[in-house]
């Protein structure tokens, strides 16, 4: 019976399509001769427009954050700007003007030799001209990589473009904690860093490591790239989590700016060479960025 | 095709809210792959990748919503039907672009979608924007949470509130917030269409 619920009530059920044929005739009666229920009505319908906006909100960014993961995975080949070409053309310019000058160089060294040893001629100007002559190669400061160019804000957006959080939400675990920590990974996706942080705060029964891996992952979000390395820094000799935190420690010392990038690349070429490692392809991928190949 | 144990329970899921809708949504898109096949079938009716995200995520609010609302009518597997409308939901997108004519076929198949929050006009979504930002953030994440029925145990601990009485009273305070809200402004009671 229409009576059994309150008005509101009766008012969501119909709009929820959720009310019997009696109901919908009592609602539909009294729309026509009832001012007050009128404008109830329509108020409880623009209450659940907005409040059905604010789920559409959310369910969207489901979708997009798998839009995300996929973009991580299979990053677009990078085009390389007009400004790449024209550093790229500068730089091979002055490699060849380099390499030629070095060749000058090395003809005029070898020509008085050759006067004065002629027998031995061949084995000196092989000598000279061999790439493993310091002087035939070219410095390695007059090569400039195109990594250089990176500024610091380049290499934290670099870094933050291929950080992406762990796929967590998904697994069972059947104790209290699981529920907290659901909702810290989404806490942490939606950037609500408090309440996340008061979640971490509140888990009992998860493992020391887990918790320092769920703090370093609330410091990244934070863009504390130190505090985030000092915790992943404490996971690398941990079982579970050693692969990923290798991974995270990369990208919290790129993102710490240029004074730490060599330290990255070298950390970023240990995983490349381990060829087990899982996060290789993501290596292999974010190297490619930072070289602009 | 009768409907998987599986699927029922990621309906049941979804229509009970809360973490446990979170999680069924999650396990749908990341262990169905659905999302991927989406992208597979859009990719070869030459989507482009910002068409394409806008036409899933299009696809995946009809979805929600109407398992939520109970008008999935459980007659194919939750993929075949999520399938189904993102196919429909492009074939909009393209007739609006092309003017072209949806035949009475295709309707048919998809009779039990729902159409009008399709119709949203960019005004609307910028009204309703302009509304919920002047709620302010802790009342949008709670009115969030309390749509996507969670409960109110659920909230508490969300929000930090110190028990579900506590949540019960914020919620009632922020609904009310957003009927005064609405009803204080005229150029909402004009747009809503509130006499």
């Amino acid at each position: 019976m229409a009576d059994s619920y309150p008005i509101e009530i009766l008012i969501q059920r119909y709009l929820a399509g959720q009310a019997s044929s009696e109901e919908i005739l009592q609602v539909e009666k009294r729309l026509v001769i009832d001012t007050a229920f009128k404008k109830m009505f329509d108020l409880i319908k623009q209450e659940q427009i907005v409040l059905e906006s604010l789920v559409e909100t959310e369910t969207k960014s489901y979708v997009h954050d798998w839009f995300v993961s996929q973009k991580v995975t299979n990053p677009k080949p990078i085009k390389p700007s007009r400004w790449a070409w024209i550093f790229s053309f500068t730089i091979l310019t002055l490699l060849t003007y380099l390499y030629l000058h070095k060749k000058t160089e090395v003809v005029s060294t070898v020509q008085p030799l050759s006067l004065k040893v002629d027998s031995t001629s061949k084995q000196v100007d092989t000598i000279n001209a061999s790439p493993t002559n310091p002087k035939n190669q070219i410095p390695e400061k007059n090569a400039i990589p195109a990594d250089e160019q990176l500024s610091n804000k380049n290499l934290e957006d670099v870094a933050l473009a291929s950080y992406e959080l762990p796929l967590d939400e998904g697994v069972l675990r059947g104790n209290a904690d699981e529920n907290q920590i659901n909702m810290f990974w989404q806490n942490l996706r939606l950037k609500q860093y408090n309440q996340a942080n008061n979640q971490l705060d509140s888990l009992s029964q998860i493992s020391g490591d887990e918790k320092k891996y769920l703090l370093a992952h609330l410091y990244m979000g934070q863009r504390k790239y130190n505090q985030a390395l000092k915790e992943f820094n404490l996971l690398k000799n941990a079982a579970q989590y050693k692969d990923d935190a290798q991974w995270y420690i990369i990208l919290g010392t790129l993102a710490k700016g240029k004074k730490s990038y060599t330290e990255a690349r070298t950390l970023l070429d240990a995983i490349m060479l381990d060829t087990s490692h899982p996060r290789r392809e993501e290596a292999l991928i974010l190297k490619r960025k930072l070289i602009g190949k | 095709m009768s409907i998987s144990i599986e699927d029922v329970s990621i309906i049941e899921a979804i229509q009970a809210g809360g973490a446990v809708r979170q999680k069924a949504l999650n396990q749908f898109i990341y262990h169905q792959k659905v999302l991927a096949e989406a992208m597979r079938y859009l990719q070869t009716q030459g989507g482009q990748s910002f068409d394409m995200e806008d036409a899933i995520q299009e696809a995946f609010l009809i979805f929600d919503r109407n398992i939520r609302y109970n008008t999935f009518r459980r007659q194919s597997s939750l993929k075949t039907y999520f399938i189904s409308i993102v196919k429909w939901q492009w074939v909009n997108r393209k007739r609006k672009m092309s003017k072209e004519v949806l035949t009475e076929a295709h309707e048919e198949n998809i009779h039990d979608l729902s159409t009008q929050y399709l119709l949203a006009s960019t005004e609307k979504t910028l009204v309703l924007a302009g509304l919920v930002q002047r709620l302010g953030d802790r009342c949008k994440q709670m009115l969030t949470l309390f749509q996507t029925s969670h409960s109110m145990k659920e909230i508490a601990d969300i929000m930090q509130f110190r028990g579900e009485q506590v949540a019960n009273n914020e919620v009632s305070k922020c609904r009310k917030r957003l009927r005064e809200t609405i009803e204080k402004d005229p150029t909402l009671l004009e747009f809503f269409n509130i006499s």
